[in-house]
């Protein structure tokens, strides 16, 4: 792994989780297991304990900041009163990825389902009274949907410590600023501001006691433009795609539906077309690829980098021609439904279908969804993987509480009879 | 019987999760999450007839480690511990990185992705294997991670 890695943050991440292993104590003893003994002292084992009132559900995302923004998405309920939740409802729509650049080649991809409901960030978007290039994305977050906790997450700090951050490539004006306040994170994205007044703006900025999200203090020479509150804020689905070029460097796209929310770049170029792509080198330079594209309801995220299995960035007109790509044949193909666990106790949070196949040259076993199985020559279906994620922590489950049912793959090309193909999971 | 197998399995692997949970937690409170973790798993009806319970035990301390910083009473612990370190000191003589400073700008799935990379040593396909994600997954997380950090060594 680390003969080929070239980036010298690598160096400084190994041995800072050397050092961080080098820390502290041993490792309990099988007494102190069985004893559930816990140093502090007003814990008790978990086992021991009652199950907390209110459990959390969350499932991160990361697609509405440009670099280093965080996304919390959560669900909760009171166990006392369950709820049935709703479907998962998946992407809904879906983006075929034909007709690709010269050399690139779709080597594999998952696909999610997830509750539409649920509280998401809260997103605002700020305009200048006065410079129509100053613009600025709020995405906010409330700690008391945690039932009072603190999350604020370590490491975000308050205003006064918070790091500018500032991206390479052309769009080196989209800088961000990231910080907490009254157990609120807030995350600001700005287009054409400084530093001093994007602080200014920060600093005007309180948390709204009456709604979701800030709001702006009079004479701040800034307005808020339009809100996103955080139902709206719920991800439906995903899919996430890897495709490789000749030297089998790796492009990861993941395809988001998220209702009625922009991305973080249409809202600060509002003037762009729709489904503008854009593309935005990580700093430091050379090391990779960000992009993104919104197409209707969906957010379409390219991610490239150097590393120990990718020695060429990719360019970002490769990028850019991927993403386009995707778009070109949109509702083409029904997606693979990713049905609800209907196992009682089973109650994951994400349930993806994964077929697991075997090259029949004896290469690597590799992961792909069900519908490619169809174009994909040389394979042999090796086993098919209900594969879950219990995103609620401490949650992980015995394998045989995890969901059997049908799975389907339903694939309609435009224009021709639906074909539904139920296989089991095993 | 189910009581040997489970000591056996994790006098093979206690060195490696206490590890796991020093990256997860920090090196306080990684005893607090082993023990936690595996009292919870190892009494669990059915632990029994898991195909690979070490990776079983990997997964759910990962799992649990997302929820540890919620807990109130922990928090208040911790935040007693945050003074007393902050008074101390915790930078890294050899690098001048503030290790837990670094280490709390991740993810509980950015530090287990950090961790199997850096410590272990293991690729990409391997890491999401063990964690039981996509290679899509550990790639945007190891990445974020690699920010997040370049953002304390500025």
């Amino acid at each position: 792994m680390s003969g080929g890695i070239d980036d010298p943050i690598d160096a400084a991440f190994r041995t800072l989780i050397h050092t961080a292993t080098d820390a502290g104590s041993a490792a309990p003893t099988i007494a102190e297991i069985e004893a559930g003994v816990i140093t502090l002292g007003s814990v008790r084992p978990i086992a021991a304990e009652r199950r907390p009132q209110r459990r959390w559900i969350a499932v991160a995302a990361a697609i509405v900041l440009i670099v280093g923004g965080l996304v919390w998405l959560t669900r909760h309920r009171h166990e006392s009163t369950p709820v049935r939740p709703a479907p998962r409802v998946g992407l809904g729509d879906y983006l075929l990825p034909t007709a690709l650049p010269a050399g690139w080649r779709l080597v594999a991809m998952s696909e999610s389902a997830a509750h539409p409901a649920g509280n998401g960030p809260a997103v605002q978007v700020i305009a200048s009274d006065t410079a129509p290039d100053e613009r600025a994305v709020l995405v906010s977050y409330d700690g008391s949907l945690f039932g009072g906790t603190d999350i604020t997450t370590p490491g975000i700090p308050r205003l006064a410590d918070a790091v500018w951050n500032v991206p390479a490539g052309p769009f080196s004006g989209d800088a961000s600023l990231q910080w907490s306040v009254d157990k609120h994170n807030a995350s600001l994205t700005v287009r054409s501001l400084s530093e001093s007044r994007t602080r200014d703006l920060a600093a005007a900025l309180v948390p709204s006691t009456s709604a979701s999200g800030f709001m702006l203090q009079p004479g701040s020479g800034f307005h808020i433009e339009s809100s996103y509150p955080d139902q709206s804020g719920g991800v439906f689905g995903s899919a996430d795609l890897v495709f490789a070029d000749g030297h089998d460097n790796p492009i990861d796209i993941e395809i988001t539906g998220r209702a009625s929310l922009p991305s973080v770049e249409s809202m600060l170029y509002p003037d762009e077309p729709a489904d503008h792509v854009f593309v935005t080198p990580p700093s430091p330079p050379d090391t990779g690829v960000d992009a993104t594209r919104s197409v209707g309801d969906l957010r379409v995220q390219a991610f490239g980098q150097t590393g120990a299995d990718s020695l060429t960035p990719p360019a970002s007109a490769e990028v850019s021609a991927l993403l386009t790509a995707l778009a070109r044949d949109r509702g083409a193909v029904d997606r693979a439904e990713s049905h609800p666990c209907r196992w009682p106790r089973c109650d994951a949070d994400q349930v993806n279908d994964v077929i697991t196949i075997r090259d029949t040259d004896g290469a690597r076993p590799r992961r792909r969804t069900r519908q490619h199985l169809s174009a994909a020559e040389g394979i042999d279906l090796d086993r098919v993987r209900r594969h879950e994620v219990a995103a609620d922590s401490g949650r992980l489950r015995h394998p045989r509480q995890r969901c059997v049912v049908p799975c389907r793959c339903n694939v309609r090309p435009e224009g021709h009879e639906r074909v539904d193909q139920a296989v089991d999971c095993a | 019987m189910a009581n040997q197998r489970w000591e056996a399995v994790y006098r093979d692997e206690a060195a490696g999760l206490m590890r796991l949970a020093k990256v997860l937690v920090g090196p306080d409170e990684a005893h607090d999450l082993v023990v936690d973790t595996v009292h919870r798993v190892v009494h669990r009806s059915g632990f029994e007839n898991i195909d690979e319970p070490a990776a079983y035990l990997v997964r759910a301390l990962v799992n649990a480690a997302h929820g540890f910083h919620r807990s109130s009473s922990r928090r208040t612990a911790r935040e007693q511990r945050s003074q007393r370190l902050a008074a101390a000191g915790t930078i890294d003589p050899a690098n001048g990185i503030d290790v837990q400073r670094a280490l709390a700008l991740l993810s509980a799935q950015q530090r287990a992705v950090a961790y199997f990379t850096y410590w272990e040593d293991l690729s990409i396909a391997e890491v999401a294997d063990r964690l039981d994600v996509t290679e899509g997954t550990v790639r945007r997380q190891l990445a974020r991670a690699k920010d997040r950090l370049r953002e304390v060594l500025r």
